[in-house]
């Protein structure tokens, strides 16, 4: 693989987007506080029928989903031997690192006990036939996985110079090279495994998700809307980090990321209706309530995502797989949501909808995330850029 | 009173008290002991239905009351003598008792026209009020007139009718008064605050001066018709199947559920009824705020019920979630943000600048 | 012919890898389960009959007492009226009435045979206990009410106003010591009969004698004899169970399903373990013919 030429963005950090961006943050902040002095039920409306709302699925679930990038261009450019995407995985390795960050502090504040989440490393606690268990650890492995993966563009960094350090970082930095393979196969496994266990997680659920998303192949869904959704996020982080698009030559690379995008959430279209076909709960569709509503809006999503990239001339417009992509992410973390929360039919007459400060956490961990990234780029040599 | 209807009295004062039965005999030696403390007993604006009241008491009888416990100085009803000759037993009673006597007021205080609705002997009620409470040891005031106005004081008051406490109050007076409303009170509630007086001193009152162990419950909560109300069987008309098989008057106008009282539990008369137990509803004769301003038949507000739950859940969950609008908002607000900042940065996309084919 | 068999191993994993995906199309078989998760002998419930019950409640009071749970007021502030199985509220009888019928039911923890919430927590804090009671472990939860999701009952409630909230159920009195003696409090409490304490094949063999002896009475099911893998406590009643508030469930546990499917693919580990070794292989293969090729044009 050519190692990718990259460097710092440069430019002020605190712009008026991250600005912004900080003081959502730091109102989120505000009301975690109020959640560890007085405990979930002060801030959020989750309640026992419904405990699992906006901070488990949309910033652990649906945030680990979106950040798929890293995953897919790893296997893109390590197992399939795309050089071509080389420049892509730095970028969607940092979004991933974030992602998964956050993912995994988000659950910090959602658990209750959140002081007994160190029995995950503890054998004695471990209950092998539990997705959750085998989630979680994925999850802590592939944060450490990641961090490998990123280290050598955070060491890049500190290359220059003679010092004693730079020595020692180099020998760091070229063992890192050599091992590679080993790390990067952990980060195509290790996601298979949780991001398709974030599927399997509602097996268990049985009847209470409703059949319009409820079925034994919920794992796979999950992995391939993914997948999918890697590339969108892969393609829009490019898009709006960087000018190079505007060559003819990396919008095609573009072009193919958006096709590889198309077809998987093609083929998950295919598996979710073939599933909803087969076991009757097409039916369901139809009548005319929130399940409904919530399925078609997917339906629709998806099918404007592939959509945006049906063809390979439709592909070549930055526009198209811009909002094909924005679509395809939209999709997928609709699907999560309809699966966990809009679907999720414990009992009659029980409803759930996120308070204020609830959903300041969960925007407020986004933002954060978001100025981080972009503080990172801007530091730290991620974004690609052509010797001209 | 033989020895035996003395210990009658002392149980019956005790059971009305709510004391244990244990503490009869130190009742008895308390009773014995004391010397009999003298009671001046007014009568103003009033049809002396409590003096009727307690002429009816039967354990133990109003004779044993007034020649062995107490020592009545002054009652009109009650004494042979008239004219200046009781004025005369007055006035040595109050010189003789100064400071230590209980003055038993029965009747209302008409206060308008200079207190003229309501004279005796020459002298106004309030007038005979200013000059008998200044030396008495405590008042009590017996039925709904004197510890509120009762009847008399019924819309649109012509008389300005008011109780005791209101007109010790005007007259700045300070003495401690033990209302004991009803129309007409029953009767062992007096004598066991009489009782409770001797032993103890002045029982514990509610906020409107009046023995929290006959007034502190509703009578509601004690009523035995209760259940039927629970179970929603209610007698819709005065005769009708309900009437007769005694379900709950509650929609004939029964004011049990705003009145505080215990006539469920102790009755009147030998046979201890009372007015629901015979099937008429209560009117809340008692309470300040009900008996005489309320319509008879006007269904009562609840006091401290605003409405019993139901007592079993059903078995699916009760809806009670509501959406804040607030966070509506926001979401909104959120998902609209992003969506309008993609669209944005889409049309902002510049196309490939060696592409020369327009789509 | 290098780029051949390259592409043929790939093709290869990439068909491995989709049939170990695709695994969970072979439908898992509810009987495997019996093997795994079904009731057994020393294994103690409770039978309650709603046809006996009268709604007096001395159950709910005895567990509340037992178990030292605060009272649950209603709106007034007065009575203790629990709307529904709280944290404070551990055992609850609701009422179900309609123009022609009615019937009292008790609701608490089903100790199901086959538990979504044992199987779903991923620190072993829900516990299957040989006794058959289900019980939680303050020590191994972390507070991530995947219990509460799994539970087809709805049972495990969370304490959501407390900064070190506990998730707390029915636990048959195994904590209050009363399980030790052989009883539970609700039960001994019940002066109608309605709940019995048992062992569990007993419970059984009582609700279908009287299922048999009384035919107009009950329904001829026995709700929690099978549903959902079978529960420790059962019920008889006269009315339907579906207007008792119990959902209409398989014969097999959810878990059961989770089970096969996590076991089937991550089965001692192999699959993943041979997926890894051979993507390393190929990334392997890939980044030394990347290098050799940026060396090539040199």
């Amino acid at each position: 693989m050519s190692h990718v030429d990259a460097k710092p963005l440069g430019g002020k950090i605190f712009t008026k987007p991250v600005i912004l961006l900080l003081i959502g943050a730091s109102v989120g902040i505000y009301f975690l506080t109020v959640r560890y002095a007085h405990g979930i039920g002060a801030v959020s409306n989750l309640s026992d029928y419904m405990p699992w709302g906006i901070w488990k699925v949309l910033n652990v679930i649906v945030g680990a989903a979106l950040v798929c990038g890293g995953y897919a261009c790893a296997f893109t450019v390590y197992l399939f031997n795309q050089g071509r995407y080389h420049r892509y995985v730095r970028p969607a390795l940092l979004l991933s690192l974030l992602g998964y960050s956050f993912a995994g502090f988000s659950l910090f504040y959602d658990v209750g006990r959140y002081w007994g989440l160190f029995n995950f490393l503890i054998p004695k606690y471990w209950q092998g036939n539990s997705v959750l268990f085998e989630v979680g650890l994925c999850v802590m492995t592939y944060i450490c996985v990641l961090t490998l993966e990123i280290a050598p563009a955070i060491i890049e960094k500190f290359l220059k110079g003679d010092g004693r350090l730079a020595q020692m970082l180099y020998m760091l930095y070229r063992l890192l090279d050599r091992f590679l393979f080993l790390i990067i196969s952990f980060g195509i496994l290790l996601p298979t495994m949780h991001q398709s266990g974030l599927g399997g997680l509602a097996v268990v659920m049985g009847q209470k998700i409703s059949p319009l998303w409820q079925t034994p192949l919920i794992s796979l869904h999950h992995l391939i809307s993914c997948i999918a959704m890697g590339y969108g996020c892969v393609i829009v982080t490019e898009l709006m980090i960087s000018k190079d698009y505007q060559e003819k030559s990396h919008m095609a690379i573009l072009s193919k990321l958006a096709k590889a995008m198309r077809t998987f959430m093609f083929v998950f279209l295919v598996l979710r209706l073939s599933e909803v076909l087969r076991t009757g709960a097409i039916l369901q569709a139809f009548a005319a309530d929130l399940d409904s509503l919530a399925f078609w809006t997917e339906m629709l999503l998806i099918g404007g995502g592939i959509y945006m990239a049906r063809n390979a001339d439709a592909r070549m417009v930055p526009k198209n797989i811009f909002l094909g992509s924005c679509l395809t992410m939209a999709a997928g973390s609709l699907y999560r949501i309809n699966v966990y929360i809009i679907g999720f039919h414990p009992a009659p007459n029980v409803s759930y909808f996120p308070s204020v400060p609830e959903l300041s956490i969960s925007l407020g961990m986004i933002c954060l995330q978001l100025a981080l990234f972009i503080t990172i780029i801007k530091t730290f040599p991620i974004v690609a850029y052509e010797r001209r | 009173m033989n020895r035996r209807d003395f210990l009658k009295l002392s149980a019956k004062a005790a059971a009305v008290l709510g004391l244990s039965p244990v503490l009869v005999p130190e009742l008895c030696r308390a009773l014995e002991k004391k010397e009999k403390p003298a009671v001046i007993w007014l009568h103003f604006q009033e049809c002396t239905g409590c003096t009727e009241s307690l002429l009816r008491s039967t354990e133990p009888e109003v004779t044993e009351l007034i020649l062995d416990i107490i020592s009545l100085e002054y009652h009109e009803t009650l004494f042979a003598a008239a004219g200046h000759q009781i004025e005369a037993s007055m006035a040595q009673a109050l010189e003789r008792y100064k400071g230590k006597y209980v003055l038993v007021v029965e009747g209302a205080i008409p206060t308008k026209a200079n207190g003229q609705y309501c004279t005796i002997g020459g002298h106004s009620a309030v007038e005979i009020l200013n000059k008998t409470a200044r030396d008495a040891a405590a008042l009590i005031a017996l039925g709904s007139c004197a510890a509120w106005g009762g009847i008399a004081s019924a819309a649109p008051n012509p008389t300005g009718a008011q109780g005791v406490i209101q007109t010790l109050a005007d007259l700045s007076i300070d003495k401690p008064v033990i209302n004991i409303p009803g129309c007409p009170p029953n009767p062992h509630n007096f004598l066991s605050t009489v009782v409770h007086y001797l032993m103890y001193g002045v029982p514990a009152l509610d906020t409107e001066n009046r023995p929290k162990f006959a007034y502190g419950t509703l009578i509601h909560d004690q009523c035995e018709r209760r259940g039927h109300f629970d179970s929603g069987r209610f007698a819709e008309a005065f005769g009708d199947e309900g009437h007769r098989k005694g379900y709950c008057l509650y929609k004939l106008g029964c004011k049990g559920p705003s009145t505080y009282g215990n006539c469920p539990e102790q009755g009147f008369n030998a046979e201890r009824k009372w007015p629901v137990s015979i099937g008429h509803p209560c009117f809340g004769c008692i309470e300040s705020k009900v008996g005489f301003r309320k319509p008879m038949f006007a269904v009562s507000d609840m006091v401290t019920v605003a409405n019993p739950p139901q007592q079993y859940p059903g078995p699916l969950p009760a809806d009670d979630h509501s959406i804040s609008p607030l966070a509506t908002g926001l979401v909104g607000l959120a998902t609209g943000a992003v969506a309008v900042a993609a669209v944005n940065k889409a049309k902002n996309l510049k196309r490939s600048k060696d592409n020369a084919d327009e789509k | 012919m290098k780029n051949e068999s390259r592409r043929q191993f790939v093709k290869t994993m990439a068909a491995a890898g989709a049939g170990l995906l695709a695994a969970p199309l072979v439908p898992v078989q509810p009987a495997a389960a019996n093997a795994i998760r079904e009731r057994r002998d020393p294994e103690v419930g409770m039978l309650y009959d709603a046809t006996k019950c009268i709604g007096c409640r001395a159950c709910e009071v005895a567990c509340k007492q037992a178990n030292q749970k605060p009272t649950e007021y209603d709106a007034a502030g007065i009575w203790d009226a629990p709307k529904d199985l709280s944290a404070k509220t551990l055992t609850l009888v609701k009422l179900y009435k309609d123009e022609t019928e009615h019937s009292f039911v008790k609701r608490q923890c089903m100790h199901c045979v086959d538990p979504a919430c044992v199987s779903g927590c991923p620190t072993s804090a829900m516990i299957k206990q040989p006794n058959g009671a289900v019980t939680w472990d303050a020590k191994a939860c972390v507070g991530c009410r995947y219990c509460q999701m799994g539970c087809p009952f709805n049972i495990p409630k969370y304490e959501f106003d407390s900064a070190y909230g506990r998730i707390v159920k029915c636990d048959l009195c195994s904590a209050n010591g009363l399980l030790a003696q052989g009883c539970t409090a609700c039960s001994q409490a019940c002066p109608a009969g309605a709940i019995l304490f048992g062992r569990q094949k007993g419970l059984l063999q009582i609700a279908r004698q009287r299922i048999q002896a009384n035919p107009g009475r009950y329904q001829e099911k026995i709700f929690g004899e099978f549903d959902s893998g079978g529960t420790g406590v059962i019920y008889l009643s006269g009315v339907s169970f579906d207007k008792l508030g119990f959902p209409d469930l398989p014969e097999y546990s959810a878990a059961r399903i989770s089970e096969g499917i996590q076991h089937t693919i991550y089965n001692n580990m192999i699959a993943p373990i041979l997926i890894y070794f051979g993507l390393a292989f190929v990334a392997f293969r890939n980044i030394r013919m990347a290098h050799k090729q940026k060396e090539e044009p040199k």
